[in-house]
């Protein structure tokens, strides 16, 4: 196999493995699509149940915390931020590279991304759900949440525009249309396609409404890649721009250890990590069940662990640089900070971060690592982990500020534990629904890549 | 005559006939129409707007129609099943406007009524405002000398205690609810009886009578039932003070401090800022005499084993064993007179040094020589103007020492002047609260009393434990009780009477200076409640009845009738009589008597065996003896030195936790100082004679080692709520011959843990310049040198109008918490409870932290900042809220609009002072009436989710701009707003006002050389700044501590808890 992983610069190696044609691809992807209802493998249903428990969890957490108030959750006085922002932004920074694989790395026509980017996009959309949950019901108010929202009224009111959280509503609101957006119109070829196999009325009628009466004429295809192209290059910037925006939350703000320019290219670079961590988890996870290994190769899975190599270096990169900025700024506060945020009372968060985030992705150095699926899936594993420490370091930083006196240590309620928890039970309800009923790899891309796509097919030396 | 124009057009339009062209000439009838067919109602259009809405217009006109039947029906069903809810029906309350007004009431403006309340043996003028009838504010009466404008928390608290929903509302006979016309048939009946021995088996135990009036109950009853017996207990009391002063001058003094005058202070376990009586005025008089702005600046050395808000001003600390502290003046003593040779005074012989150097002679085991050299050698460089001054906690001995000391060294009159309360002479008839209570409870041994009445007292709580007062309880047949509370001595007793609160009942006080007034009501009683002179009246068959009438008709006499009424209406409204505190009692010297009393205490020290552990009893800074417990906005007020909040502890400093194998088991809690959350604090037993108690730990350095200090006041089994339940009860340690201290004690760690709730885990300021503390005698650099900081923008101007302005000035704070609880009852600050505030999620406005400093962590320097929402110019608060919810008002006021607040908490994040504070939960919403009769209308009570700050009592700053607007005035002139901390401060710490005034004290103030902005390198332009905290270190020992401007360097300044 190895061997066929040095690539000839003048003859690519073919991103579908396995000599499949066409239709064994439409086979193999819309398969677990056309499953008859009893025959639902039971699998499926298993994890549909403890996802849809866990997503009753978190609707009754969220109920109860709006019934009761902020105080359910483990706040205090200068820990006003807590879980809720941690895993804002740990699932926003999940959600980042659906955008990056779709847009980014197609405007860069790297075409093996077609066998992951329907499920690192999906990934998005539902990782944006959990994400933007997180802003509204981390309020005291919730029912006043529509006051961030710069809408006419007859106070003649405005939102703060200075505020680096209307920012956020502002991207996060921009990226979760145009990431949804994105995700659907390259569904649409797929959606016709089940529409086109579908054996009964019902799948026929869903599937037909979805697919918007798509017919694979040539108008529509051309009409499709240039939206295509359009909606990448206006999704690009959006990489970039969202967690920017959501480091602003941090970086805009007074505090030492969070008032530092890195934090942009930090956060987006970390974001960046750790989407492609979850993608690689549940790209594992998916290949495997489904069969999806000609389709996803192992060179795949090499490019995303070489992209985790790299984006984990940049963050380990961050790391040192602000530590060493701390000291060469000479101000106390911001030493302190960063001091004792290694050394102080949550180290153990520091540390866990920096074995997970810096210390392990280094074993994608070694080809045998990027190649093995267990390994990489166990690194995959630490990475969501770290990266979720990381959000958890800077958001505490809160816990010792300027005056001594104020200092508290934050410890999260069983609240917090309870909605992150029911969290993943909301993201994984739309994912394994995704997964049943969808077409979990974007069928016509990963033909557009196919050698019989190409026009020169059969005449070796053609150009790519 | 209009409304009959349009009758007859009405009348005329209907009979008129329906033709196009007449009805349009029925003008008068409409003023706006469509159409010429609308116009003339003509049929068409009738039928037009009928059919424009088909389905609707015709249903409801059909009466046979179906769907409308059935909906109907359906609708008044629900009507019928909803009519019984109120939500639906409003009620039918009739309201009432006010046929007569009462004078001067217009609604919305609030009334200042003078009063007094007494507590323990002290009687403190106030001013209480009053929002239509309801009083909503206490604050000190400025014209009282007792008071001068200051309150203490317990002053500013009590308000709270009157709208207590857990007072007792109705007399209770067994428990059982009753009535008062019951109670007074038994009484009838039972007074019978009574009489008819004169007096006999009949014994009363009130609280120390501050009441004139109620002495002259007293005498009454006295004369009527000559057999019946008076006592009196106070568990926190002056026995000694009083004891020993007698016994000194052979007259019934106490003594008063004039700090004024009093360039070296010496304190023997004299906390003369908090726990003594005339603490208010001390504190003004005593930071007077240290603000270097305003001449010499005095020296004060204190001696003491716990670390009192005193022992935090001082400049050189003493820490000694309780057992030791007893000694020390004897030391004292012989240096002044012995080594130094100085004269005694007049009326005492030579042949006293002898007893001088027997009384030192017991205390050999003290190492502090080279101290009290030092201090007596700076106190001798100023005689006339120093003084010594004792704590009531201490023996007679010890007065006596102190007063020979300060006769010896000329300051009797000039900085200690005695004074006597026109009740003094009724309480000390039986020598003492302790002796007194001891009295009575022997004759209840002794079974010789057989109807007890106990007024406004809880000694089932609070008496001595060798008294064992439950048992002797028993014993008794009819134990008539009154209090504000069922408390645990209603309990026990057959008759439970509902006391009113002070606010409610006429009364009158004498202050220990012998200041008297009239005690007026703010409101009538909330309950079924009757004053302790009313239920005294009535027992005894006094002529008067209503407390009103006693207290009139007493002054009446004593006054004579002659242009009476007036005088009586310039006490209330003045809240005292002028001139009754003018005399100071001549001070001699009784001789025979204070060697006597020497004599007893010399053989006392000679005959104690100071064992290992050594235990300290203190009245709360929160609860005093107990009587507060029940009061939320004392249990949530964290102690100014531990900072420990509705609990008690076993304090004790590190090397003591160390000692027993404690620390470790705190510090393990934190790491390095910051604290981990974990509150859970290691629980020990301690052991005194034969009783036994458990305790959590708390460390606080610089407290003596080897001493446990055990607050008092905690533990109550019947405050209600709030109190029961909250710490731990150290009554049971404490006997009647320990009731300051025990020496012989022990401990062991039972493995047990308890959760402490700390509002301030951190000791230590970490090195940065947070307080400021600069020595008088070391040239100091002006710390105005660094000019303004530069901004990257053209930043708001705020030059014109009026610019609210604040000074904390940390030299004069004493950190008593006054101006918290003031906070608190002004802008309507709820309390959250134990479990919250271990979560730091108190909401003070405005708090006070606490920091140790220095480089001996044994006996560090401590040091309070007030701190509130400062009204940064460019506040970091402001930016970051995404609604505008908190803006800048053009006078300089950070304001908040709770209505718009949706609760993001970035602005908490963003403050840099962490001074906002945050509703987690709601916690107003279960306010029963009474406590919201509590709350201040002038401020909005906020809701969940809605971040809260000082305002800078913005209601108040508006009040005097309106006020002074309707006048046609711009400028609010220079002290007309006070905000509620500045008012009720009684050093005077804290000055508001416009700083754009050059003349106002606060711009005077903002250019004071000791002025500076905390986190001034932000650039967030603070409007609240510093003034720095001054010390005068005696330079012969400043060099056996540190230079002060090395305090808290980064390496030793790490606290650890």
């Amino acid at each position: 196999m190895s061997a066929h992983m040095v690539e000839d610069p003048a003859v690519r190696q073919p991103l579908v493995e396995g000599g499949k044609t066409f239709s064994d691809v439409t086979e193999i992807v819309v398969r677990a699509a056309e499953v008859p209802l009893v025959k639902t493998p039971s699998w499926w249903l298993i994890s549909l149940f403890v996802a849809f428990t866990g997503f009753t969890l978190y609707v009754s957490m969220v109920g109860y915390l709006v019934w009761e108030g902020t105080g359910v959750w483990g706040l205090n006085s200068p820990n006003a931020w807590g879980w809720a922002i941690v895993n804002f932004v740990w699932w926003i920074g999940i959600g980042h590279a659906g955008t990056l694989i779709s847009a980014i790395l197609f405007l860069f026509r790297q075409k093996w991304r077609t066998g992951i980017n329907r499920f690192a996009e999906t990934m998005t959309v539902f990782a944006v759900c959990c994400a933007g949950l997180y802003p509204i019901i981390h309020i005291g108010r919730v029912w006043m949440g529509y006051y961030m929202v710069p809408l006419p009224n007859q106070m003649g009111m405005w939102p703060n525009f200075r505020s680096p959280l209307l920012w956020d509503v502002a991207a996060i609101g921009t990226y979760a249309m145009v990431s949804t957006l994105f995700w659907y119109m390259g569904l649409i070829p797929d959606l016709a396609t089940l529409r086109d196999r579908a054996t009964n009325k019902v799948r026929k009628t869903i599937y037909g409404l979805f697919s918007m009466g798509w017919r694979g004429a040539n108008r529509h295809w051309q009409h499709y890649e240039r939206a295509y192209l359009i909606l990448a290059a206006v999704a690009t910037p959006l990489v970039v721009s969202v967690h920017s925006v959501v480091s602003f939350d941090f970086s805009a703000s007074i505090l030492p250890g969070w008032h530092t320019t890195i934090l942009p290219p930090y956060f987006v670079t970390g974001a960046v990590f750790s989407g492609f961590g979850l993608v690689g988890t549940l790209m594992i996870i998916a290949r495997e069940i489904y069969g999806y290994k000609h389709i996803v190769t192992r060179r795949h899975m090499e490019n995303m662990a070489k992209i985790m190599l790299t984006t984990g270096s940049i963050v380990g990169y961050a790391y040192m640089m602000e530590l060493f900025i701390a000291w060469y700024s000479a101000n106390p506060f911001e030493r302190f900070a960063f001091w004792n945020r290694a050394t102080g009372p949550y180290w153990w968060a520091y540390a866990s971060m920096i074995i997970c985030n810096v210390v392990i992705p280094q074993l994608f150095w070694f080809k045998k690592c990027r190649t093995h699926m267990g390994i990489i899936f166990v690194i995959t594993i630490f990475i969501n982990i770290g990266m979720w420490f990381e959000r958890f370091v800077i958001v505490i930083t809160l816990h010792a500020d300027f005056l001594p006196s104020s200092w508290d240590y934050y410890r999260a309620s069983w609240v917090d534990v309870c909605t992150f928890a029911g969290s993943f039970g909301l993201f994984f309800t739309l994912f394994l629904l995704f997964l049943r009923f969808g077409p979990a790899i974007a069928l016509s891309e990963v033909k557009g890549v196919m050698p019989e796509a190409d026009p020169h097919h059969g005449s070796h030396g053609g150009e790519h | 005559m209009s409304s009959l124009n349009n009758n007859e057009n009405n009348t005329y339009g209907n009979g008129a006939s329906r033709r196009f062209f007449d009805s349009l000439k029925n003008k008068g009838k409409k003023h706006f129409w469509k159409s010429l067919d609308e116009f003339a109602e003509s049929p068409a259009y009738k039928k037009f707007v009928k059919d424009e809405f088909p389905e609707r217009a015709s249903e409801l006109l059909d009466p046979v129609n179906r769907r409308s039947f059935l909906g109907l029906m359906a609708s008044s069903m629900a009507l019928a099943g909803l009519s019984g809810c109120k939500s639906i029906r409003r009620p039918e309350e009739k309201i009432l406007p006010y046929n007569n007004s009462p004078e001067y009431l217009v609604p919305g403006k609030p009334l200042n009524f003078a009063t007094s309340m007494s507590l323990g043996q002290e009687v403190v003028g106030l001013v209480v405002e009053s929002h239509e009838g309801r009083p909503t504010k206490i604050e000190g009466n400025a014209l009282h000398p007792s008071s001068l404008g200051a309150a203490s928390v317990f002053h500013q608290a009590s308000l709270l205690n009157l709208y207590d929903p857990e007072r007792s509302k109705t007399p209770l006979k067994q428990g059982k609810p009753s009535t008062w016309g019951v109670f007074q048939k038994e009484m009838e009946l039972l007074m019978a009886t009574h009489k008819a021995n004169a007096g006999e088996g009949l014994s009363i135990l009130s609280e120390y009578i501050t009441s004139p009036s109620l002495a002259a109950v007293k005498k009454h009853m006295q004369n009527a039932l000559p057999r019946a017996k008076w006592h009196s207990w106070e568990p926190v009391n002056r026995d000694n003070a009083v004891k020993g002063l007698k016994a000194a001058t052979g007259q019934v003094v106490d003594a008063h401090y004039n700090f004024t005058k009093a360039e070296r202070i010496l304190a023997i376990d004299c906390d003369f800022l908090s726990r003594e009586t005339g603490a208010l005025i001390n504190a003004k008089g005593f930071n007077e005499k240290r603000d270097p702005d305003n001449g010499r600046v005095n020296r004060l050395y204190i001696v003491e084993s716990d670390f009192s808000l005193t022992g935090a001003r001082a400049d050189h600390r003493l820490r000694l064993k309780p057992s030791q502290v007893r000694k020390s003046l004897w030391l004292i003593s012989d240096y002044v007179f012995n080594k130094l040779g100085v004269a005694l005074p007049a009326g005492v012989p030579n042949a006293f040094k002898g007893l001088i150097s027997e009384g030192a002679a017991t205390a050999q085991d003290l190492d502090c020589g080279k101290w009290i050299a030092s201090v007596c050698q700076d106190i001798l460089e100023q005689p006339q103007q120093s003084l010594i001054c004792v704590g009531k906690d201490q023996e007679p001995a010890l007065h006596v020492l102190a007063h020979i000391i300060n006769m010896a060294l000329g300051c009797i009159g000039r900085t200690v002047h005695y004074k006597r309360s026109s009740t003094a002479g009724f309480n000390a008839e039986t020598a003492g609260e302790v002796n007194s209570l001891e009295l009575l409870v022997k004759d209840m041994a002794d079974e010789k009393v057989t109807t007890l009445v106990m007024l406004g007292v809880n000694p089932v709580y609070t008496a001595p434990a060798d008294f064992d007062f439950v048992t002797q309880l028993k014993k008794v047949k009819n134990v008539i009780h009154a209090g504000c509370m069922v408390d645990e001595t209603a309990e026990l007793s057959t008759w439970h009477l509902p006391k009113t609160h002070y606010l409610e009942e006429w009364s009158d006080g004498a202050a220990f200076n012998g200041v008297t007034n009239i005690a007026q009501p703010l409101i009538a009683p909330l309950y079924q409640a009757q004053s302790a002179l009313e239920i005294l009246a009535g027992l005894s068959g006094y002529p008067f009845k209503k407390g009103y009438d006693i207290v009139r008709n007493y002054w009446k006499s004593r006054e004579g009738a002659e242009g009476f009424d007036k005088k009586w209406r310039t006490w209330i409204h003045d809240g005292l009589m002028k001139g009754s505190d003018s005399y100071n009692m001549a001070a001699g010297v009784s001789y025979g008597t204070l060697v006597t009393c020497c004599q007893t205490q010399i053989e006392s020290l000679k005959a104690t065996k100071a064992g290992e552990l050594e235990l300290l009893f203190k009245e709360d800074l929160s609860l005093y003896d107990g009587r507060f417990a029940s009061n939320g906005w004392l249990q949530e007020f964290p102690d100014p030195m531990t900072r420990l909040a509705w609990d008690n502890a076993a304090v004790m400093s590190l090397k003591t936790a160390e000692k027993y194998g404690l620390r470790k088991a705190i510090l393990l809690k934190d790491n390095k100082g910051i604290p981990l959350g974990q509150w859970d604090r290691p629980v020990i037993e301690i052991k005194s004679g034969d009783k036994k108690l458990e305790l959590p730990v708390s460390i606080l350095p610089g407290i003596a080692d080897d001493t446990i200090l055990l607050n008092l006041g905690y533990g109550r089994s019947k405050a209600g709520t709030i109190g029961s339940g909250a710490g731990v009860n150290v009554y049971p340690l404490r006997n009647s011959t320990s009731l300051s201290a025990a020496y012989n004690a022990s401990l062991k760690n039972t493995g047990k843990k308890y959760d402490l709730a700390n509002v301030q885990e951190h000791w230590s300021m970490e090195g940065r310049d947070i307080v400021r503390v600069e020595d008088v005698n070391v040239h100091h650099k002006s710390h105005q040198g660094h000019g303004a900081y530069e901004s990257l923008w053209d930043e708001h101007q705020y030059d014109k109008g009026q610019q609210w302005g604040m000074v904390i000035d940390l030299n004069k704070c004493t950190g008593c918490g006054s101006c918290v609880v003031a906070c608190q009852a002004e802008n309507n600050i709820p309390i959250v409870g134990k479990d919250q505030v271990a979560l730091n999620r108190e909401m003070h406005w405005l708090r006070i932290d606490r920091y140790f400093a220095g480089t001996d962590l044994d006996n560090p320097q401590v040091v309070f900042q007030g701190i509130g929402c400062a009204q940064c110019e460019m506040a970091p608060c402001e930016a970051v809220c995404p609604v505008a919810a908190t803006a800048h008002s053009s006078d300089g006021l950070n304001d908040m609009a709770y209505n718009r607040c949706v609760g993001t908490r970035y602005c908490a994040n963003n403050c840099p002072y962490k001074v906002r504070r945050f509703n987690y939960y709601n916690l107003t919403n279960k306010y029963v009436n009474t406590q919201k009769m509590a709350q201040n209308p002038d401020v909005t009570v906020r809701f969940r989710g809605v971040m809260e700050k000082c305002s800078y009592c913005v209601q108040r700053i508006n009040e005097q701009r309106i006020a002074h607007k309707n006048k046609g005035e711009e400028m609010v002139p220079d002290g007309n707003i006070v905000p509620a901390c500045q008012q009720t401060c009684p050093s005077g710490a804290i000055t508001f006002g416009d700083i754009n005034d050059k003349n106002a004290k606060v711009t005077k103030l903002k250019h004071n050389k000791r002025n500076y902005e905390l986190l001034a390198e932000l650039n967030i332009r603070p409007r609240t700044s510093f003034l720095s905290r001054v010390t005068n270190l005696n330079p012969k020992m400043a060099k056996a501590s540190k230079h002060p401007e090395k305090i808290d360097s980064h390496q030793t300044g790490r606290g650890e808890h």
